[in-house]
């Protein structure tokens, strides 16, 4: 009885109307929310969840306040399944619904499966800059190296920002220290101490820490800018402490000697390598004639991003000069390639920079081969009545 | 019958997909765990191809030192760096910063200064009354001078702070002095003496600058050369803009020191780095045609390598200067003479060590 209930519940088309309704509101507020919270908070409150959470100003309980994306979708697609399900009629009349029936649950599946699975990095590299790896801005990992006996490459043992954030002591059998989180900050700058002026203790007893000052700062939403986090930690060897140390992604590398290997450690954003190279040979910024300052591109209206790359593949054997432009991208081992931003070396103005967001969504297709069945489904279900319409009128 | 049919096919159907929403959840979650993995070192500076792209030349100031102002290396942002000798030991500081497209409005930037020496932030009312016109080159600037109200050096003298500064062709450049509040105010006419004398510049060099300022920004991100340092080095840890820095201890007192740093760009070429070397240990500048006799090939380097030697009063400098694709590293030697003579082969072969792996260069 109750499965029949559960099952009644899910075919009910007034289902259908208030999950629709549900998922209109969802993205209106989702995308006014994008303003105070930012474009990655906000997808990640609204649609990235199963109840959009809401808690009191300094209240330490929350409570579920709106259906998140995910049961939207979810609710939605067992809706989807069921309705046909127990309206399901195996006849050529009906071919043209199931296409497109299928087609609505392939482009639901294929967007959980784009929202899980996908994966956006970047490649920021100035003209003549070479890249084997791309960085996901929206995570930091504060990294050790060391050298492995081939010397042509390191071996990296990796500690990302949120086990950091949790302020605990972080060991693991590849480093030969344990990390005790002293202090953590989402967002931070650091600036070179003033000659006689910072009398504050410094930030660290060790390294680059203790020629700098740190700045907490608030932590930003907007689009366009970065949290850079901070964190201050201390090392503790077999022998007791190895001082207290800073990390920052303004901070070059550090050096720290423990037992009879030296590491060198960095804070910096997760790096994704990748079996090939992408050197930046040349960007181009046109602007539409007429609009802008002369030598200044940025102030005029967008025409045309372009990065001229070189890409080389030893394992391929593989060397060649691609162009990547707006809405062009260069899709390759199962990455695509997008021009993302584009700007001037901050130093060396006649140097171009260019960004390129590099996505691995290995359910892209999904979408094009949903709104194919969708739109074949259409023209089969219409031709069917229109032969039968006619067929119809030609006996009569 | 054909509801229960249809219910068992439902059932199978919902158990699928919860299968697969949960597959894809799990496989979707971010794992907060230690990563440990082997990653190539980072990629080599640019290639030939790029390389021989004509070489960009960095904002740079020339001037005239004002007498007792103690010339130090260009530092980070600073584009040239002074320090005032003091009785107190507490040396003034001064520095020319360049800026290219600053953002930040005039307010913001008097309101950062105002922060180090603990003062309350100006509004843009005050911000005229607080500024007097000076002559920074040819050009009119704006000069602060703005004092703290408790004693902040060493909890006992106030410190004060003259900034000068003034927009160029995009760039904004600040000038800037910094120490016990009576020494400054004693050195403010040569600073504005210095300011009067500053010209700046973004392009190579037609005339014969006066003195100039040393590069600025060391862009390298980490990764050492593998190179061979002689078994009598002593590695010390590196200032902030050094890639290294290693002691050579000689006879008794004596002793020198090797640091090498890299920057990119030509770093205003072999004539203003090696004039830079020259002041630093007490010698005249020398004119385009001297430097360049001054600049031996160094073989089994890079092209275009060059060692030069130089010996001041007390202190000998031998140096290697490498353009590496679009980067120009510095290999300096200085210190006792005796020392420099001893270990001048022992440089030319570290040099000479580093550059197959320079690759591995970050």
């Amino acid at each position: 009885m109750a499965v029949k209930d559960i099952f009644k519940f899910f075919t009910s088309l007034r289902l259908t109307v208030v999950c629709l309704a549900v998922a209109i509101l969802l993205v209106f507020f989702g995308t006014v929310a994008q303003v105070t919270e930012g474009l990655y908070n906000a997808q990640d409150r609204w649609f990235r969840s199963f109840f959009v959470w809401w808690s009191p100003p300094g209240a330490g309980w929350k409570v579920p306040m709106f259906p998140g994306g995910y049961l939207v979708g979810t609710v939605l697609l067992l809706n989807l399944i069921a309705a046909h399900i127990n309206r399901f009629q195996l006849s050529w009349k009906k071919l043209g619904i199931h296409i497109v029936h299928g087609g609505i649950i392939l482009l639901l599946a294929g967007q959980l499966a784009t929202d899980m699975l996908s994966k956006e990095t970047q490649m920021n590299f100035a003209e003549g800059e070479a890249r084997n790896f791309s960085v996901d801005p929206q995570s930091s990992e504060l990294v050790f190296m060391t050298d492995t006996p081939d010397a042509k490459s390191n071996k990296v043992v990796a500690i990302p920002d949120g086990l950091l954030a949790r302020r605990n002591e972080i060991s693991h059998p590849d480093l030969p220290f344990a990390v005790r989180v002293r202090d953590w900050f989402v967002n931070a700058d650091v600036r070179q101490r003033a000659p006689m002026l910072d009398t504050n203790p410094p930030p660290a007893t060790a390294g680059h820490g203790k020629n700098v000052t740190l700045i907490p700062l608030p932590e930003i939403a907007k689009m366009d800018e970065r949290n850079l986090p901070a964190v201050v930690f201390e090392l503790i060897g077999p022998q007791g402490s190895l001082g207290t140390w800073l990390a920052h992604a303004k901070l070059r590398d550090q050096e720290i000697s423990a037992g009879d290997r030296t590491w060198q450690m960095a804070f910096r954003f997760e790096r994704k390598y990748h079996p090939f190279s992408v050197q930046l040979i040349e960007t181009k910024h046109e602007i539409y004639p007429g609009t802008g300052t002369p030598g200044k591109p940025e102030t005029g209206i967008p025409k045309n991003f372009e990065s001229r790359v070189k890409l080389e593949n030893p394992g391929r054997r593989e060397a060649r000069e691609v162009d990547i432009r707006m809405n062009e991208p260069l899709r390759y081992e199962g990455l695509t390639f997008y021009q993302y931003q584009m700007g001037r070396d901050e130093l060396e103005h006649n140097r171009g920079t260019s960004t390129l967001q590099v996505v691995r969504n290995p359910s892209w297709l999904a979408p094009y081969f949903g709104c194919m069945l969708v739109a074949g489904g259409m023209v089969v279900q219409f031709l069917s009545h229109l032969i039968g319409f006619i067929r119809k009128r030609t006996r009569s | 019958m054909v509801l229960s049919i249809r219910l068992r096919r439902a059932t199978s159907i919902f158990r699928w997909a919860a299968a697969f929403s949960c597959a894809l959840v799990v496989s979707g979650c971010k794992r907060e765990e230690v990563r440990v993995y082997t990653a190539p070192k980072d990629l080599p500076p640019p290639s030939a191809e790029v390389a021989s792209q004509p070489q960009r030349v960095q904002p740079h100031a020339h001037y005239r030192v004002p007498q007792g102002w103690n010339e130090l290396p260009a530092e980070g942002m600073r584009a040239a760096r002074f320090s005032v000798p003091v009785a107190s030991g507490n040396d003034l500081d001064v520095s020319v910063i360049s800026l290219p497209g600053v953002a930040a409005g005039k307010l913001d930037i008097v309101n950062l200064w105002r922060e180090q020496v603990s003062l309350p932030a100006a509004t843009e009312s005050d911000l005229a009354s607080m500024s007097e016109t000076v002559r920074i080159g040819d050009q009119q600037g704006d000069l602060f001078e703005m004092v703290s109200a408790e004693p902040l050096i060493n909890d006992k003298d106030k410190a004060r702070i003259l900034v000068a500064m003034v927009k160029d062709t995009g760039t904004s450049w600040f000038m800037k002095m910094t120490g016990e509040d009576a020494a400054v105010r004693e050195q403010k006419p040569k600073f504005i003496e210095f300011l009067n004398s500053l010209t700046f510049d973004y392009g190579s060099h037609a005339a014969e600058p006066q003195t100039t300022s040393a590069p600025i920004q060391n862009t390298n991100s980490g990764g050492k050369p593998a190179w061979q340092v002689p078994p009598n080095w002593k590695e010390v840890a590196p200032s902030e803009m050094l890639l290294a820095k290693f002691v050579v201890p000689g006879k008794g007192e004596e002793k020198a020191e090797v640091t090498v740093s890299v920057f990119p760009g030509d770093v205003g070429g072999l004539h203003l780095n090696i004039n830079r070397w020259r002041r630093q240990i007490g010698l005249p500048e020398a004119d385009e045609k001297t430097t360049r006799e001054l600049a031996r090939p160094l073989e089994g380097v890079s092209r275009n390598a060059v060692l030069v030697d130089m010996s001041g009063a007390t202190t000998r400098v031998i140096g290697a200067i490498v353009p590496d694709g679009g980067r120009t590293w510095f290999y300096k030697l200085s210190g006792s003479p005796n020392v420099a003579e001893a270990e001048k082969d022992s440089l030319v072969r570290f040099v000479q060590s580093a550059q197959p792996a320079k690759q591995n260069g970050g």
